[in-house]
């Protein structure tokens, strides 16, 4: 079999446009899903390396980012699952906090916030990050996650629910 | 947006940590992709990404991981992926068992009834090949029975009106090609290793209780010679109601002649049909034995290629390795609650779907790994 060398450069030079795009986007996203986020830069040349071999089966090479975030999503969902098997002992809660001045309770929300979302339930922390982190849709959200946009609704209503209380409870 | 919101928002970003690209990632990504995209499979490490270095640190060392002929021109090399492993100054380059690479390609049918083909390293779909609403009130229209021929063809059934037997239907569908071919009335297909017989559940009529309520549809065991159209058809001992005992899996041993196939009539059972044996299916059939080890609620059997061994599921979800003509019986791993089990074409690799949708691999070694979820059926 011999390579098609032009062929080769084109894959390289879109896979490289994409890189350029989105590399930084899906390694926070990557951060945010696993519970190991030292492995996040693994993943997500995972997911590239991915998409360079199923290159020339995508429908529409438009959709090369959607395929990268939705192999980041699902890359990451085996590795915490595989943690959540061996894991013995969750998580702890972060500790609430008590009343403190504005800046350092801004801080604080926002620490607080950060580690309610990885005790979200699966689905629910993966709508919360690709939606306020990736800043996608309710649509393209879905669509990276393979459900329904009514899923995605109840799914942030959810997770929102569960951080609006964990704010009031530090307020 | 609310004030919850915007405090996610920055909350996520502060999380996320600094993500600037690091250069040397590009470098790995190139030499991985360039690699599995001719055959190999660099595996990321922690050094991942020693691919970078990678690259040039093994080419000082005199290893290459791109192969160019002496004009320059690239060249793709075919047959089983090698690793390159670097132990202090020694390099070591080798060629690993095929079988020891799982497979890429699956086709799956979602819980939302969309037969697809699925690629297992990106865990996620990649083509769907046809979709069919479901009746929810009846079923009609589910899609089930998932097998792939050796040329390549995908088969499943899809459930007919209860009461209207002939509604069941075997299809075949070839990957480039609009749409499925019914092939039979019936469900649960399966193709022998020869390419020469279809194995199938055959439903001869709807089936009626004393009171003249519908129960179901009469199962019998049908082999189609799909060169001639011949049909042999094993009848299973009427008993009541066996009769209506569904046949849900059939997996062909490697010799094209014998089949293992389960069956449901209070609780679940499987047994083997050798397929030169005259008379009925009673006859022809033995429950598969597991020696000195009590097993309950077998189901799922697949022969595992070039063996005399089978996989199936008991109990809650263990997956045991029998031996069929020795009896003996090994647990391979246990699962959460599987009840859709497959073996690649090595027999090394197999494939679990469990109750949640989750699909599920499991490596020759017993490690098990999530591939995705939400979906019904699976099989590579």
């Amino acid at each position: 079999m011999v390579e098609d060398r032009g062929a080769t450069a084109t894959v390289e030079q879109a896979l490289s446009d994409l890189f350029d795009a989105h590399y930084r986007s899906l390694l926070g996203t990557a951060r945010l899903l696993l519970d190991d986020p030292g492995s996040a830069e693994e993943v997500v040349q995972e997911a590239f390396a991915q998409l360079w071999v199923a290159w020339r089966r995508l429908r529409h090479q438009e959709a090369g980012a959607a395929y990268l975030r939705a192999t980041v999503v699902n890359l990451s969902r085996g590795r915490v699952r595989r943690l959540q098997i061996v894991r013995r002992h969750p998580a702890p809660a972060p500790d609430d906090v008590g009343p403190a001045e504005d800046v350092v309770l801004a801080r604080e929300e926002r620490r607080l916030l950060a580690a309610t979302v990885r005790l979200l339930p699966g689905r629910q922390r993966e709508c919360v990050v690709l939606r306020y982190y990736l800043e996608l849709s309710e649509r393209e959200t879905a669509e990276a996650l393979s459900i329904s946009r009514g899923s995605v609704k109840t799914h942030l209503h959810r997770a929102l629910a569960t951080l609006s209380d964990r704010l009031e409870a530090l307020r | 947006m609310n004030r919850t919101e915007e405090l996610l928002r920055e909350a996520l970003r502060d999380e996320a940590g600094d993500t600037t690209s690091a250069p040397d990632a590009w470098d790995g990504i190139v030499a991985a992709g360039i690699g599995r995209s001719r055959g190999r499979n660099l595996r990321w490490s922690a050094a991942a990404v020693a691919a970078v270095a990678g690259v040039s640190a093994l080419a000082a060392l005199g290893v290459v991981l791109t192969d160019e002929d002496d004009a320059g021109q690239r060249v793709g090399t075919e047959g089983p992926a090698t690793t390159t492993e670097t132990t202090g100054d020694a390099v070591t380059t080798t060629a690993p068992d095929p079988g020891n690479e799982r497979p890429e390609q699956a086709f799956v049918i979602s819980v939302g009834n969309r037969l697809s083909q699925f690629n297992t390293a990106a865990g996620q779909t990649e083509r769907p090949l046809y979709d069919r609403e479901v009746d929810e009130a009846t079923g009609a229209g589910r899609l089930g029975g998932l097998s792939l021929a050796p040329d390549g063809t995908v088969w499943f059934s899809m459930a007919g009106a209860p009461g209207d037997c002939a509604s069941f239907g075997v299809y075949r569908h070839t990957i480039d090609t609009v749409g499925p071919e019914q092939v039979a009335v019936g469900a649960a297909p399966a193709v022998s290793p020869d390419g020469r017989l279809l194995a199938y559940a055959a439903y001869s009529g709807a089936h009626g209780g004393p009171d003249g309520e519908f129960y179901g549809c009469a199962n019998t065991l049908v082999v189609r010679d799909l060169v001639s159209g011949a049909e042999r058809v094993w009848l299973p001992a009427v008993d009541g109601y066996q009769e209506l005992a569904a046949i849900t899996r059939i997996s062909w041993a490697p010799d094209s002649r014998r089949l293992i196939y389960d069956l449901n009539y209070e609780g679940s059972s499987v047994a083997l049909l050798d397929t030169e044996v005259p008379g009925g299916l009673g006859q022809a059939s033995m429950p598969l034995a597991t020696g000195d080890v009590e097993v309950e609620s077998l189901r799922s059997p697949v022969w595992l290629a070039g063996s005399d061994e089978v996989v199936v599921l008991a109990g809650e979800g263990t997956l045991l390795r029998v031996n069929v003509a020795t009896e003996a019986v090994a647990e391979v791993a246990r699962s959460m609650a599987s009840y859709g089990l497959d073996a690649d074409a090595t027999g090394r690799h197999l494939l679990l779907t469990e109750t949640d949708g989750t699909l599920v691999a499991v490596a020759p070694d017993g490690n098990t790994e999530v591939l995705a979820e939400g979906f019904a059926e699976a099989v590579w």
